[in-house]
Order: C-alpha cells, then structure tokens, then sequence
C-alpha cells in the first residue's frame, strides 16, 4: 500500500490546463469567451498559474494569485505595458502597495476593470467606482468628473466633425484632403488619453483633453467655412449674368439705332 | 452704312465690346488659380517590410511620394531620410564607409541624422516619419 | 485712325466679319443660329478639356482619385468640371437640335450635299467624344459602360480595337484617352473646318437675298450665344457635377445607365442579338449618310419614324 503511494506521490504533478478550471468554473469560463483576453490567448492559467493540484479541488492552496492587490497591477502590467507605467505614477498605486485590507486600498486594477469579462471601465461606472471610497464633493472626484465631461464632449464632437466629412466626401467643391487626418489624429489623441488616465494627473489630462477637443472644433472650423464659402458661388455666377445681361441691352441698343437711322 | 453720327455708333461698338469682353475675362480669370496646384497632397504610406531587418550599418533605398529616400540604421537609431540634397535637389549617396551623405553634384556632405557638416547647403535634410507597428513593420509616412 | 486700329486692325476686321454674317434670311429662321451655338460649346469643351487634362491621371487607379482631386481640392476644378460635364450635354442636344431643324427644311439638298456629310461625320465624332469622355472618370458607372460597350464592339467583330485587349482594363483607358484628347479634336478641327467653309460657300443668293440686307441674324447670333453662356454658367454653378462612387463600391447602383444620347441604342439592344446588333448599330448613321441622296417624300417620313422611335426608345431606357 506505502509502495503505491510513495509510486503516485513521486509522480510528477499534472500542470493545469484551461480546459481543466472550465470543468468546474463554467461562469467564469463564460465570462471569458469572446473577450479580448481569449483572443490574446490569455486565459485562466496566464493569472491563475499552475500550481495547484487539480485533484485537491485547490484544498490546501496558499495564495491562488493573483490575491495580493499590487500584484494585480503587476501581472496586468506585464502585457498592459503603457497602462501600467501610468498607474505606477499614481496616488492610486500608493494606496495599493500599503496591501493592508482597508478597502480604501483596494485600488488596483481590478477596482474598475472586470477581470474576467475585461469589460472597460465606462466614465459612469468609474465615477461609481470612485464614491466608494471618495465623497462625492472630494476635489478628485471633481476634477474627474470635469475631466471625462470634456473627453466626453471631445468624443461627441469627433463623432459629429467625422460624420460631416462623411457628408461631404463626393460632394465637388469642399477640399477636405488635409482635414481628414485630423479625424483620425483626434481619435489617436483620446485612445492616448484614456491611457494617461492612469496616471490621475488631472490638470494636465485636463489640458490634453481641452487641447483635443481644440484641435477637431478647429478643424470642424474649417470645414464649415469651406462649405460656406462654396455656398457663396452665386455671387460669381451673378457678376458673369449681369455682365452678359448687360451685353445683351447694348445689342438691343444698337440694333435699334442701326433700324432707326435706315 | 445707316446714316448715324459716327461717334454714337462707335461708341456703342466700344461698349458692347468692352461688355462682351469684360464677360470673356470674367469666365476665363478663374484659370490661372486653376492652374496653381492645391496645397501638397500628404503622400501615402509605404510599408518596408520588418523593422528588425535593418540592423547597425544597413540601409535601403527606397520611393517614398516620387521622391528618392533612405532608411538606415547608423548604429544609433533607425532614421528615414529624405535624399533631396537642400542645396540643388541632386539625389544624395550614402556613403557606408564614411558613414555620411555625400552629393556628387557639388560635394555637399550630411550626418547621418541629415545634419549638414560641409559643403554647399539650405538646411539639414528632411527627415521623414516613421513607425513601427505592433506586428512589427516599418511604416514610412504621416 | 487709332493706334491700336493702326496695328492689329481689329475695328476692319470686326466689321469685315459683322458685314458677312448679317446676310440675308429667309423667314422663320430662328433656328439658324444652333450651329453657331454648337459651335460655342465645341469651343468651350476644347478649353474646359484642355484644363481638366491638366490634372488628370489615365491611370486605371489613379484615375477617379483625379477626378476627385479636381472636382474637391483644385482651385475652381469643380467650376471647370462642371462646365465640361453641361456643356457636353448641351452640346449634343443643340447638334441633334441643328440636325432635326436642317433636316424639316430640307437644306442639305443640292448643292449642300457635302455640308450635310461633314455635318453627319461630325455628329458622329461628338458621339465618339461624349462615349471616350464618360469613360474617363472611371466611376462604376462609367466601367459598367465600357464593358456594355465592349460587348457592342463584339457583334462587330472590333473588340479587341475597342478595348486594347482581351479584357476591360487599363489598355481601353488609354484608348479611350488618346481618343478623347487627340483623336477627337483633330477630327473637330478638320470636320469643323470643312462644314464652317461649305456653310459659307453656299450663302443663300438670289430671291431669298432680295428680302434686304439686316443684321437680323447677327442679333439673333448674338442673344443666343449670350443666352446659351449664361445657360452653361447657371446650370454649372447651381448643378455642379458631382462623384460617381468608384467601381464597386458599396453604394453604387446594381445596373448603370448610359448617356442618354446613347440611351435608344440601350434600350433596342436589349431586345436584339448577334448580327441584328450590328444592323442597329449601323443602319441610323448609314440612313443619315443616306438623306441627301434619297427622294424627298421618303426621306422626311423615313427620318420623322427614326426620330420618334428614337424618342420612345430613348424614354423607355430611362424609365426601366
């Protein structure tokens, strides 16, 4: 009998698979399918690693990572590179490296983005996120409440400027060769932004934000005015009529003087 | 000829003359804005291929907008380099060996970054931006 | 005299010119003037052509972003595209005008048997410029009628002439290029010439110059080329041409229409095939080529049958 068991004990263990946590974790293997995540090939051994032994139904694990909260931010960052640079900036990183329970510390990653289904964190469900540990009348949540009202906005004025080039595109007489890039250049700048974001320096994503927005109401400018100003074509075609109006009456003129005097 | 005074009848042939004319300059005076070229058009990208090719010393000639350019490594950065030498438009060689631009129009020599360091010259060579994509690639180009 | 009339003669030359156009006319002439208005446009497409040449690319790629470029970015492009675009149209409609009215009154009878020819080979060459000038932009409209075209160019055994080729492609573009730019206006310049001198050759002299000298015509001249500049000016500025989508695009239209000059030949081809096509394709220009030659009272009922089949054709195409 200790033959057999010291026989299974010194066999290797068995490193788990993916397919091994779904058997029994199908809801969260159903918030994993289809995100961005399973496309990358990230699944539940890349956080959970592979040091539990299946058959124990993970009865004596010690720490099943990633539990510790800064190594949360350290095991996204190792693929969210950007992110991570900008998050270890933050006031939010230092609350997090104090890893004492408080739930005021608890602001990791993993406090606004969803691990498993990696939803990401829409400006309402941040903003929600943030009260449960700011007061709402807090400068920080002020200031980032400000701040996603002008990413906001911004956001709603590249929709709007990208959809009247779209109008405009085939119709003759609007240039929009040079401004078409600023479509996509706003775009770049706020997907920038909303890695900066990280880094919660609001007076300076402040000034980005208000800057981009800038930008694409310029362009926007422009646009407009260059549809205008093809609107005002008439006043040419009205010049050219008059003149040939005019031509005409001195036909008439000297015709009429050319019968009169024969 | 009808019989009317010389100078009302002249005078008439004048302005309508001078209306019919007037109209011909008005329909053909958009012509010469016409001719003058729109502000240059961005010129699309070009792609070369992986960016890890191009290790310390090489460098691949290459059209980028009509125009003849270079990337190289120059065992400090990649840098994509415009070859139009600023001082007459010949097109620049580079010179390995030397490590340099050299135009065999009038001796002009750059750095490799473009900067001038001898010879006839209107500024460094325009360098052109670049960038490498996720999967890699190198993009030339706005 | 004045030192400019001292120099270049314009005043003499001026009224040399008034003095031969103010010759007689027969009444109810009104109409007399649509040649010289086709004549204007002629001018005007020559011009306008010119410039668009300046900026366009025969290249089967680069082609509709050319004509893009020009109709958005160029200074005034817009202006002179749309100018070409109407004038194209305007053009066709007064020759076919001019013809139908040459055509009532019988004036290609003896001796202007050679005017009407000349004439007849110049509608021909207008046709041939307004089908090359469609193709040009290279919009899916106007590859979708190249290939219908090359189909034509099939039953008569010139395909391979008409698309350059095996297949519609790049080789056609340029055909239809040179055809427009060089062939077209050389053809222009001899078969305008030639109808120009013989029109004037055969002035009207005897009983119908006996109504008296005016200069009727030269004021009818006048008004309608007046009338028809600002014509163009309007319909170019208030209607400007605007972009096909490119070849396939998502949102081009399943079946593409040609020009409506073309439009009767669309329709009556639907229904026929094989040497039935080339008798369509043919039979119109040979009757035209025809009219002098043949008796009066065939002739009118002949042409009046052509013209209002034509018509008829012509209003089915658009509406189906």
């Amino acid at each position: 009998m200790t033959l057999v068991a010291f026989i299974l004990l010194a066999l290797p263990q068995q490193a788990l698979t993916d397919a091994q946590c779904v058997k029994c974790h199908e809801d969260q293997a159903l918030e994993v399918r289809d995100t961005m995540h399973q496309k990358a090939g990230v699944g539940c051994v890349s956080c959970h690693g592979t040091d539990e032994v299946v058959n124990d139904k993970h009865k004596n694990l010690p720490t099943f990572r990633p539990a510790k909260l800064p190594k949360i931010a350290e095991l996204c960052g190792t693929c969210h590179l950007a992110v991570s640079e900008y998050f270890w900036m933050s006031a939010h990183a230092d609350a997090a490296a104090k890893d004492d329970g408080e739930k005021k510390h608890r602001s990791s990653c993993s406090a606004c983005h969803d691990y498993h289904t990696t939803a990401g964190a829409a400006s309402w469900t941040i903003l929600n996120t943030c009260l449960e540990c700011h007061e709402s009348t807090s400068h920080e949540v002020k200031e980032a409440k400000s701040f996603f009202d002008v990413v906001g906005k911004a956001y709603d004025a590249l929709d709007h400027f990208e959809g009247e080039l779209a109008r405009v595109e085939r119709r003759p007489g609007i240039r929009i060769f040079d401004l078409a890039e600023s479509g996509e250049a706003g775009r770049k700048d706020l997907r920038r932004l909303r890695i900066h974001q990280h880094g919660l320096d609001w007076k300076k994503l402040n000034a980005d934000a208000g800057a981009s927005a800038d930008r694409t109401a310029a362009a926007y400018n422009t646009l407009a005015a260059r549809e205008e100003s093809f609107a005002r074509r008439y006043f040419g075609l009205g010049l050219f009529l008059g003149l040939l109006g005019l031509s005409a009456a001195l036909v008439v003129r000297r015709a009429r003087l050319h019968q009169g005097a024969a | 000829m009808p019989d009317v005074p010389v100078s009302r009848r002249s005078f008439l042939d004048t302005l309508l003359f001078t209306s019919v004319a007037a109209a011909g300059v008005a329909a053909l005076a958009p012509i010469p804005f016409y001719l003058r070229p729109p502000p240059a058009m961005i010129p699309p990208r070009v792609t070369l291929g992986k960016a890890s090719r191009f290790t310390s010393g090489t460098f691949e000639t290459f059209a980028y907008g009509g125009r003849s350019a270079i990337v190289l490594h120059d065992g400090a950065a990649l840098r994509v380099i415009d070859r139009h030498c600023t001082h007459q438009g010949c097109d620049v060689a580079w010179t390995p060996a030397k490590s340099r631009f050299e135009c065999p129009c009038h001796g002009a020599a750059f750095a490799p970054d473009g900067t001038p360091v001898q010879g006839p010259h209107n500024g460094p060579l325009a360098s052109i931006p670049f960038r490498t994509t996720p999967e890699g690639d190198l993009e030339v180009g706005e | 005299m004045s030192r400019l009339e001292e120099r270049t003669g314009l005043r003499a030359a001026l009224q040399s010119l008034e003095a031969r156009l103010s010759r007689p006319l027969p009444p109810r002439s009104a109409g007399v003037v649509l040649g010289s208005v086709a004549l204007f446009f002629i001018l005007v497409q020559v011009i306008s052509g010119a410039l668009l040449a300046v900026y366009y690319v025969p290249s089967w790629s680069e082609a509709h972003a050319s004509v893009t470029r020009i109709a958005k970015d160029v200074t005034f492009g817009w202006l002179v595209r749309s100018v070409h675009v109407w004038s194209a149209h305007l053009l066709v409609a007064t020759v076919l005008l001019h013809l139908v009215r040459v055509f009532a009154r019988g004036s290609y009878a003896k001796p202007r048997e050679a005017t009407w020819l000349a004439g007849v080979a110049l509608l021909g060459v207008l046709m041939g410029a307004a089908f090359t000038g469609q193709m040009l932009p290279m919009d899916d409209e106007a590859v979708k009628g190249a290939e219908v075209a090359a189909a034509y160019a099939r039953e008569t055994g010139m395909a391979d002439v008409v698309r350059g080729g095996s297949i519609v492609a790049q080789p056609m573009l340029t055909r239809m290029f040179a055809a427009h730019v060089i062939f077209v206006p050389l053809g222009l310049v001899v078969l305008v010439a030639a109808h120009v001198a013989l029109v004037a050759r055969h002035r009207l002299h005897g009983a119908e110059a006996a109504e008296g000298s005016s200069p009727v015509f030269l004021r009818g001249l006048g008004f309608s080329l007046l009338g028809a500049a600002a014509l163009l000016a309007t319909l170019a500025f208030v209607f400007p041409a605007g972009i096909g989508p490119p070849p396939d695009s998502p949102d081009a239209p399943k079946v593409a229409k040609p020009l409506w000059m073309f439009l009767p030949v669309y329709q009556a081809a639907k229904s026929v095939s094989g040497p039935l096509t080339l008798l369509l394709l043919l039979g119109p220009p040979a009757f035209l080529l025809a009219v002098p030659f043949l008796p009066r009272r065939l002739a009118v009922p002949l042409g009046a049958l052509l013209l209002a089949v034509g018509i008829a054709l012509g209003i089915l195409g658009a509406a189906s």
